[in-house]
């Protein structure tokens, strides 16, 4: 089965793309959403694991060194843009939802 | 002690897949191994215990962090792992989108798909090899019943084969827009795929036991089948790691049906050398289960008799023998008949490919206890390629019920018309009457 790119992110893969601002290992990743979250995102190592190969396969993440036989990941210019498109869709619903109830 | 639980579709549902697990902790049944087609429970003290299902590849970091973080690997099921802890832990795929991604790509399309085609492709190739052998044809072997079996279910498959395809590329783009899936759907067809499969393999064992008696190829197929999946397999993981799993199960796949294709044209250029020339002296296919007593020795032209009677003869011998499989039996088969009369006191004068058999050209022979047994046999044939044969089920048979034989009577009545021509009729003066007059009255 040929894998398309992501047509949108789910929260699980917003949260990676963020953590990774930063140049994290994979539990660190973990750690770092879970913090910024105030522990409300959880992400499961499968599903981080199961994702940072294709983000990298995809252009949204580069692996820049390895420390203790772990790898560093952080986001590209791609990465980010695409997180901005995330975000840009986000704020439209945002606005939709302000605008619908008037609050 | 050791418990075994059939795999099946299990996997298309991860959640109902856990709870079965923890459940079977509950009664001290402990997931041991994940089989191709058994998960393996070891008995232990019941407690509770939590499971959890990846479908990551074995990546020496990840692994490494699993463990630290608490889950203990259990085994591995072509990419789907298994885990386990005492204390709940987080799920480990907790993005559901994802997960069902993952999943599908573990359990569709390739395998059922595959799968399918590959039991089609036998069957097809069974039918085909049915019709095209006429010695082995179902149709003259009163098996019609599973052959009509083997066609149904191979029929049946065709269609499950294309509603599955098109089941399947339609969850995969609507998983692809982020649509639910309909894994009810799915999971139906993929048990409909087994359970017809399971059919038409056991139509075409069947058949092999019904109409050729013989065991080895019952166990032969299935074990060659099961020898090149190990084969492929333990060569793939050794040599060829790289490849994707996916690649990985078409390559087995291509390996199963070339062991099947190599060894079903091993069996069919025996066959065809058979069907082409007048002496040969065995055909792997199948052996002649009935051993008459007195047939080692019956004549001096018998060689041998090795292969469903079939008679390996001196050339100047053969009385036109143009199909030699077909002639060789008949050949056989008369000679002991001939043999038989004999030695009953009778009077064995026959026709045979329009030679006279005299008492001279019979040879004597000891016969089985049955004395007096009425035997008869008839024959029919055109060009030599349609072979019918009728005979008491047993030498030893002292009456033939004519009711039992009724409806091969009506069938080589039908051949008749398709153009047979009866080549022999043996029997007591009134049976040769009752049969001729059946064939006389079906054809007028």
């Amino acid at each position: 089965m040929a894998r398309k790119e992501f047509a949108t992110l789910t929260p699980q893969m917003f949260y990676i793309l963020l953590a990774l601002y930063e140049p994290r290992h994979g539990y660190d990743v973990m750690q770092a959403v879970h913090e910024m979250t105030d522990g409300e995102v959880q992400i499961g190592a499968g599903t981080l694991y199961a994702l940072l190969p294709r983000f990298l396969e995809d252009g949204y993440i580069a692996l820049v060194g390895e420390t203790d036989r772990k790898k560093i990941y952080q986001i590209t210019p791609y990465g980010r843009e695409k997180l901005a498109e995330e975000r840009r869709r986000m704020e439209k619903m945002l606005e939709h939802s302000r605008k619908a109830t008037g609050r | 002690m050791k418990k075994y639980k059939r795999i099946g579709i299990r996997f298309l549902d991860e959640d109902a897949c856990i709870q079965m697990l923890e459940q079977m902790a509950r009664k001290g049944w402990f997931l041991n191994k994940a089989g191709d087609m058994f998960l393996v429970f070891r008995r232990d003290t019941p407690k509770q215990m939590h499971y959890y299902i990846d479908y990551n590849r074995n990546d020496p970091e990840y692994t490494q962090m699993l463990e630290d973080l608490g889950y203990r690997f259990i085994d591995a099921r072509r990419t789907v792992r298994f885990y386990c802890s005492e204390q709940q832990l987080p799920v480990l795929q907790s993005d559901p989108i994802l997960k069902r991604d993952l999943m599908l790509e573990e359990v569709f399309p390739e395998r059922d798909i595959w799968l399918s085609a590959l039991l089609l492709l036998l069957g097809a190739y069974q039918i085909r090899n049915m019709n095209e052998i006429s010695l082995f044809s179902l149709f003259y072997s009163g098996a019609e019943t599973l052959a009509g079996g083997i066609v149904l279910a191979a029929m049946f498959m065709v269609v499950l084969l294309i509603v599955q395809l098109i089941a399947v590329r339609k969850a995969v783009r609507k998983q692809a827009e982020g649509l639910p899936v309909r894994m009810k759907l799915l999971k139906g067809l993929s048990a409909l795929t087994e359970i017809s499969g399971m059919v038409l393999v056991s139509a075409i064992f069947a058949v092999y036991w019904y109409v050729y008696h013989h065991s080895l190829f019952l166990i032969l197929y299935p074990l060659l089948v099961l020898a090149s999946l190990w084969a492929g397999r333990t060569l793939l993981n050794r040599y060829i790691i790289p490849l994707s799993e996916q690649k990985k199960r078409l390559l087995r796949t291509f390996i199963v049906i070339a062991a099947v294709g190599i060894f079903r044209i091993i069996a069919d250029s025996r066959l065809n050398e058979l069907k082409n020339t007048g002496r040969r002296t065995s055909l792997p296919l199948y052996t002649d289960t009935e051993v008459y007593p007195w047939e080692e020795e019956v004549n001096p032209w018998l060689e041998r008799i090795d292969v469903y009677g079939s008679v390996t003869v001196p050339e100047e011998m053969v009385l036109e023998c143009r199909s030699g499989t077909i002639s060789d039996i008949v050949f056989s088969r008369l000679i002991r008949y001939g043999a038989y009369l004999k030695q009953t006191g009778s009077t064995p004068s026959f026709t045979m490919y329009g030679r006279t058999m005299t008492p001279d050209t019979v040879p004597e022979r000891e016969l089985p206890s049955a004395e007096n047994a009425q035997a008869m046999f008839v024959h029919t044939a055109s060009k030599d390629t349609d072979i019918y044969t009728l005979e008491p089920a047993s030498f030893k048979d002292n009456v033939i019920s004519f009711e039992s034989q009724e409806k091969q009577y009506r069938r080589s009545a039908a051949l008749m018309r398709r153009g047979s021509r009866i080549i022999m009729v043996l029997g007591t003066p009134a049976q040769i009457a009752e049969i001729l007059s059946f064939h006389l009255q079906s054809l007028t």
